[in-house]
């Protein structure tokens, strides 16, 4: 896709232009947010809830009360 | 003599001694004993304050290591650094810490159970916690007051009803409320755990402490009305790891530390994500400053002088 | 001589500026479509951490959706 076919899908018109920018925004912010989730997890694997969560003897899955 | 000490140095503004000379007339007509007199009753009270402050100070704590408190070290706390999270693990233990050791004397007024859910305990866990506390109900037809169980709504209660039962149960010291303590403290969680682990054996020679005072010299003043309550095996931990007193120690001052600040984890999760994207955004600003001043850094100025027609 | 039954004379359609019910159809609602495209993305940018959105739109989305999927395990609820 040369550059003048982007220009030309993307750039030329105005409304699709703004659409497009809101549309990578959309997706940018969500696609970053489990990124960094994922890192900020994988750094502190260990220290979470979750983790701790499994190592403690009686309290595992089957406490559904109420 | 001041007009002639005028003549000397500038004889040339003759009009500079008249101000002077009426100045001189009106002060020193009469008035120079009583004026004397002032001067030498003011020297002689700031040389006594003088003396009598110096003399105090030989014997004062003011402005002393031992009135401010010994600094605590740095310690490499498991969440110390922009990108750790407590370990939960650590506020678990804490936990128990706090509930068989602090809770005796101290509050934790502002923390609710169902806070910890889901950080330290599971539901049902906290659920059994809170249903060991009775709380005031509503009361019944007859207008009686009546007692329930704990849920995960209430706050953690104390162990005094008020300020006034706190201190006549303590020889009337208040324990602080432990809710925001590691915030409320200069040195944050450095501070608790030395002061929890720095009582010595005997105070030091030359300290005398008050009736009820315990010396710990991380304390401002030295004199702690709170006694050492943390030994080796006080607690025994359910996931096995040693209670030994450090350990104890650190893992009651996570626990408080999240309790001073519950909102850590996800506080440092995004500020991990704000420093990306202005990070970003920063260089990008800079790349664009470079781009659009490029032509008009690198211009060149050329000044052709007319042609001079002779 | 010849009779008129309504007055000779030129007259002006509705219209708005330069919009009038042909061209606001043939020219324009192409180009309209896709600002309202554009904005209703504009809105979705701004309501991303909204739950009502959340659980009515964004979760629906084939795989992307799962980024809005959060399951809290019953011994985690406050509940």
């Amino acid at each position: 896709m040369s550059f003048s076919t982007v220009y030309k899908v993307f750039f030329k018109r105005n409304s699709v232009f703004v659409g497009t920018i809101f549309l990578s925004a959309f997706v940018f912010q969500s696609v970053f947010d489990s990124g960094v989730t994922k890192w900020f997890e994988h750094h502190n694997k260990g220290k979470l809830w979750k983790d701790v969560k499994l190592q403690i003897p009686g309290a595992e899955e089957g406490e559904e009360e109420d | 003599m001041f007009p002639h000490f005028c003549k000397n140095i500038g004889s040339s503004r003759p009009a500079f001694r008249i101000p002077l000379r009426s100045l001189s007339t009106a002060s020193a007509h009469g008035k120079g004993k009583s004026n004397k007199l002032l001067v030498t009753g003011a020297a002689a009270l700031g040389l006594t304050s003088a003396g009598l402050l110096y003399i105090g100070s030989l014997t004062g704590e003011a402005m002393t290591a031992s009135e401010h408190g010994l600094h605590p070290p740095s310690f490499p706390w498991s969440h110390k650094g922009p990108f750790e999270t407590f370990d939960h693990a650590s506020i678990r233990r804490g936990y128990q810490v706090y509930r068989e050791v602090c809770a005796a004397c101290h509050s934790l007024d502002r923390v609710a159970w169902r806070t910890m859910v889901g950080v330290s305990h599971t539901n049902a866990e906290v659920k059994d916690m809170a249903e060991q506390f009775e709380y005031d109900d509503e009361p019944d037809e007859q207008g009686n007051p009546k007692k329930r169980p704990g849920k995960l709504a209430d706050y953690i209660p104390g162990p005094y009803p008020n300020e006034e039962a706190a201190r006549a149960a303590n020889q009337g010291a208040l324990p602080p409320d432990l809710s925001l303590i590691v915030k409320a403290r200069h040195g944050g969680p450095d501070y608790i755990f030395s002061l929890l682990t720095g009582y010595p054996e005997d105070p030091p020679a030359g300290v005398t402490l008050p009736s009820g005072g315990n010396y710990n010299p991380y304390f401002p003043g030295g004199s702690i009305a709170m006694a050492r309550v943390l030994f080796d095996d006080l607690v025994e931990y359910e996931d096995g790891t040693p209670a030994t007193t450090s350990q104890m120690a650190k893992d009651v001052t996570t626990f408080l530390n999240w309790c001073a600040e519950p909102e850590l984890d996800e506080r440092k999760r995004l500020g991990l994500k704000t420093m990306i994207v202005l990070t970003s955004l920063y260089l990008l600003s800079v790349w664009v400053k470079k781009f659009k001043w490029a032509g008009i850094k690198t211009r060149k100025f050329v000044f052709n002088p007319p042609k001079t027609k002779k | 001589m010849m009779q008129y039954n309504t007055h000779f004379g030129s007259k002006v359609s509705p219209h708005l500026g330069r919009l009038n019910f042909k061209n606001l159809f043939f020219n324009y609602s192409p180009n309209l479509m896709l600002w309202g495209g554009a904005s209703l993305v504009g809105v979705f940018v701004f309501v991303e951490g909204w739950p009502l959105f959340q659980q009515n739109f964004f979760q629906k989305i084939p795989y992307f959706g799962e980024h809005w999927k959060k399951e809290i395990p019953p011994e985690d609820s406050i509940n």
